[in-house]
C-alpha cells in the first residue's frame, strides 16, 4: 500500500493524547506542510510517492509527535485544572448554603426559601455552557457533583416524607 | 549529540525570532528560510520546528493566525507579540556578547 498523508498524520496522531480541538489543530498544520513539501518535491521531479517517503523522514514523525505532546501537556492540564475548580468550588459553595453546622441537610426545606441557593444551582447548571480546551474532566466533575447533590437532598426528603412529615435522620426509624 | 546539533538547539529560538522580524510566516515557509538563509547550516528536522513554535506561544514571544491561501489551502501564520522583540533584542545581545568572548579566549 502505498504511503499517504493521511498515514504519517496517523503516526503523529498515535503519540498525541491531547483535546481534539488541539490535536485537529495541530495535524491540520502538518498536514498543510506536508502537502507543501510533497508539492516542492514533486515540482523538483521526484515522483509523488518517493517525494512522500523523503518528506516524511526528513520531517522525523514519531520524535515530533512525541515533542508536541510534551510541549501541549503541561498546557492542557493547565486548562483542565482551571475547568475543574469551577464545579468544585461550587460544590463547596452549594454544600455550605445546603448543610447546616453539624453537617447533615435535615434543614434542607429552609435551603429553598433562599436566593443564593437558586442563584448558585442556576450559575452550576449554566456551568456546561462555558467552552474550556479541557472541558471534559470538568463535565464529569460537575456530572458527579450534581448526582452527589441529588443524593444528598433526596435522601433527606425522602426521610422528612417518610416520618410523615417529621424531620428523622435516613433511614427513619 | 554533536558539538554542531546542539548549538543548532540552543539557537533555534532566535533564529525563529529573527526570521519572524521582518515578516509573519508559517512553518513550512519558515524551515525553508533557515535552510536557504544558511546554506543549509540550519537545515534541521521539519518537523520538530512545530514544538518550538508552539512553546514559543505559549511563553508569549509569538501569536498565530489561520489563512485561506488562493489554493484554498490553509496555513497557520506565525508573528512576534511585543514580548518576542524584547526577547529578540536581549538574546541577540547575548550571542553576540557570548561570541565576542569566544572570539576573543580562540584568538589567544
Amino acid at each position: 500500500m502505498p504511503l499517504t498523508i493521511n498515514h504519517v498524520l496517523a503516526q503523529i496522531r498515535a503519540e498525541l493524547d491531547l483535546s481534539s480541538a488541539t490535536e485537529e489543530d495541530v495535524i491540520a498544520e502538518i498536514r498543510t506542510h506536508l502537502e507543501d513539501a510533497v508539492d516542492a518535491a514533486r515540482a523538483a521531479g521526484t515522483s509523488e510517492e518517493v517525494a512522500l517517503l523523503k518528506v516524511a523522514e526528513k520531517f522525523g514523525v514519531t520524535e515530533v509527535g512525541k515533542a508536541l505532546q510534551d510541549v501541549h501537556l503541561g498546557w492542557e492540564s493547565t486548562d483542565a485544572i482551571v475547568a475543574t475548580i469551577l464545579p468544585v468550588l461550587g460544590a463547596l459553595l452549594l454544600r455550605w448554603l445546603v448543610f447546616d453546622p453539624a453537617g447533615t441537610a435535615l434543614g434542607w426545606q429552609v435551603v429553598l426559601n433562599r436566593p443564593a441557593f437558586w442563584l448558585v444551582a442556576l450559575v452550576m447548571l449554566l456551568l456546561p455552557l462555558l467552552q474550556w480546551r479541557r472541558w471534559r474532566y470538568a463535565l464529569i466533575v460537575w456530572g458527579l457533583f450534581w448526582v452527589l447533590s441529588i443524593i444528598f437532598v433526596i435522601f433527606p426528603a425522602a426521610s422528612y416524607w417518610q416520618g410523615g412529615g417529621e424531620i428523622c435522620v435516613y433511614p427513619c426509624s | 549529540m554533536s558539538l554542531r546539533d546542539q548549538m543548532r538547539k540552543g539557537s533555534t529560538e532566535i533564529l525563529i525570532l529573527s526570521l519572524l522580524a521582518d515578516q509573519p510566516m508559517y512553518g513550512y515557509q519558515i524551515s525553508q528560510e533557515l535552510a536557504q538563509r544558511s546554506s543549509g547550516y540550519f537545515d534541521v528536522k521539519e518537523g520538530l520546528l512545530y514544538p518550538t513554535l508552539h512553546r514559543m506561544q505559549q511563553a508569549g514571544l509569538l501569536q498565530s493566525q489561520w489563512q485561506e491561501t488562493e489554493t484554498a489551502r490553509r496555513r497557520k501564520y506565525y508573528a512576534l507579540t511585543a514580548k518576542g522583540r524584547e526577547v529578540l533584542a536581549d538574546q541577540a545581545s547575548e550571542w553576540q556578547e557570548f561570541m565576542r568572548h569566544l572570539q576573543a579566549m580562540l584568538a589567544s
